[in-house]
């Protein structure tokens, strides 16, 4: 076997040091620090539609080298006008139903979790709740980590459940069961030099109370009738994420694409593209844009002439749609310690860019995010 | 074939096709530009977090974005 040269050998752990695939940018003041991070974002939609507030904060405290103890708390204020049903409205145009202005919940959600690395593996194990007037949920997940090949490739594997109770403002204690289980498995890999590729597939298996219980769809022979959905859905998706550094325009430029399928019908695909530069200053910008597309579940209509037999829902979410929005993103490395990220995005929801299925367009609408996070690492 | 087991066996290429690029490993001292903070491969996690939950709430398809989270009666 040939030697190692003393140089080569201490350049070698030098760079062993360095971050793997799963580098993060604020991550600086050490492999294993303590993190605080809080985060405000206001959501809004056009026509006087729903409009949430989020607050979000959370921590990150070491045990030692190997150990870490994660804790998140979120708080969800929603008001504002949400779809119903779609009616015949004037000279046949079908027109859509709003609730009254005066939905008001508030959501509060948390989990703490414990977070093991023991040489080359990584291992995380999350309990979580959330609350709201209508909605509960419990949930645990799993997730392992593995690098391989001097941290070239990762594996990532994960299991969650979530136990949900749904339930309406008219029948506040009147819970149904909604259970759900997510089982995930992913590869990061190093390309080369400038090159990052993450491959990841999730499928999802749901069951019980999947309906809406606030929505209605309009039969024209009978009035209206509650939103029926199957009680079984099963989703399965795919994610490719490309990130590659550009030295060209001294960027880099990322690329993410997802396709997926149920059971119900809804085949969708959706491609984001991102370019980030880093620039004088510790400052770090981001722009992209969003396109996304579906069609509409089989058993969605957006009237129906008749009682349906089965699953029927007129939920615009269920509809052939699709979306082109835009994002950015700005981060100011303040000191070695803190930094502050602002970010928002700009989505326009169209019938005309579904991949199948029907839709109408008084389903069409804006809405937009705006977050500001302020991040700390000790 | 179906549509979930197109996308399964299409994972399974890829996957493999990567664990045998994995074989070319990248010399930890080659590693300089992929830890520059534009090639973090994971963006920031209440971020994302955030973004995730909107598309759910407002989209009837899925992604493969990794487990954890409760659901909610988002409308």
């Amino acid at each position: 076997m040939a030697a190692i040269s003393p140089r080569l050998a201490a350049l070698t752990a030098a760079a062993m040091a360095l971050p793997a695939v799963h580098v993060r940018a604020a991550d600086a003041p050490g492999e294993n620090p303590w993190g605080v991070d809080a985060t405000h974002l206001e959501y809004s939609e056009s026509g006087g539609r729903m409009n949430v507030r989020v607050n979000q904060a959370s921590a990150v405290v070491p045990i030692g080298e190997s150990f870490r103890l994660k804790a998140n708390f979120i708080q969800d204020l929603m008001s504002g006008a949400s779809p119903v049903f779609n009616a015949p409205g004037p000279g046949g145009k079908t027109q859509q139903v709003l609730t009254g202005a005066s939905v008001f919940d508030n959501r509060k959600a948390g989990d703490i979790g414990a977070d093991a690395s023991i040489g080359d593996n990584q291992l995380l194990l999350r309990q979580g709740w959330s609350k709201e007037n209508d909605y509960k949920s419990t949930w645990t997940s799993l997730e392992g980590k593995r690098d391989f090949n001097r941290k070239s490739t990762t594996l990532a594997v994960g299991f969650a459940f979530s136990d949900d109770g749904v339930s309406s403002h008219d029948a506040p204690n009147d819970f149904h069961t909604r259970i759900k289980r997510d089982f995930f498995a992913g590869v990061t890999q190093i390309v080369d030099e400038r090159s990052l590729v993450a491959v990841s597939l999730e499928y999802s298996y749901s069951n019980g109370f999947l309906s809406d219980p606030y929505k209605l769809v309009f039969v024209q022979s009978s009035g209206l009738l509650r939103d029926a959905r199957p009680d079984q859905r099963r989703q399965t998706a795919a994610t490719v994420k490309y990130l590659a550094y550009v030295p060209a325009i001294d960027s880099a430029l990322q690329a993410i694409g997802s396709l997926s399928t149920d059971n119900w019908g809804i085949r969708s695909g959706a491609l984001e593209l991102q370019w980030k530069k880093e620039l004088p200053g510790e400052w770090l910008v981001n722009a992209g844009a969003r396109y996304y597309t579906q069609s509409s579940a089989d058993f969605y209509a957006p009237l129906y002439l008749s009682p349906p037999g089965g699953a029927h829902s007129s939920d615009y979410r269920l509809a052939g749609f699709g979306s082109i929005g835009w994002l950015a993103g700005v981060t100011q490395r303040l000191t070695p310690n803190f930094s502050v990220q602002i970010a928002a995005e700009r989505t326009y929801r169209r019938v005309g860019l579904r991949s199948g299925g029907t839709g109408i367009d008084v389903d069409n609408y804006i809405w937009g995010l705006y977050l500001v996070t302020l991040q700390a690492r000790f | 074939m179906t549509l979930a087991a197109r996308l399964i066996v299409l994972a399974a290429v890829v996957v493999a096709l990567l664990a045998t690029a994995g074989c070319a490993t990248v010399q930890p001292w080659e590693r300089g530009t992929l830890a520059k903070p534009v090639m973090a491969i994971e963006d920031p996690a209440h971020e994302t977090a955030q973004k995730l939950r909107t598309y759910g709430a407002k989209e009837g398809g899925a992604s493969a974005t990794g487990v954890g989270g409760g659901g909610c009666g988002c409308n």
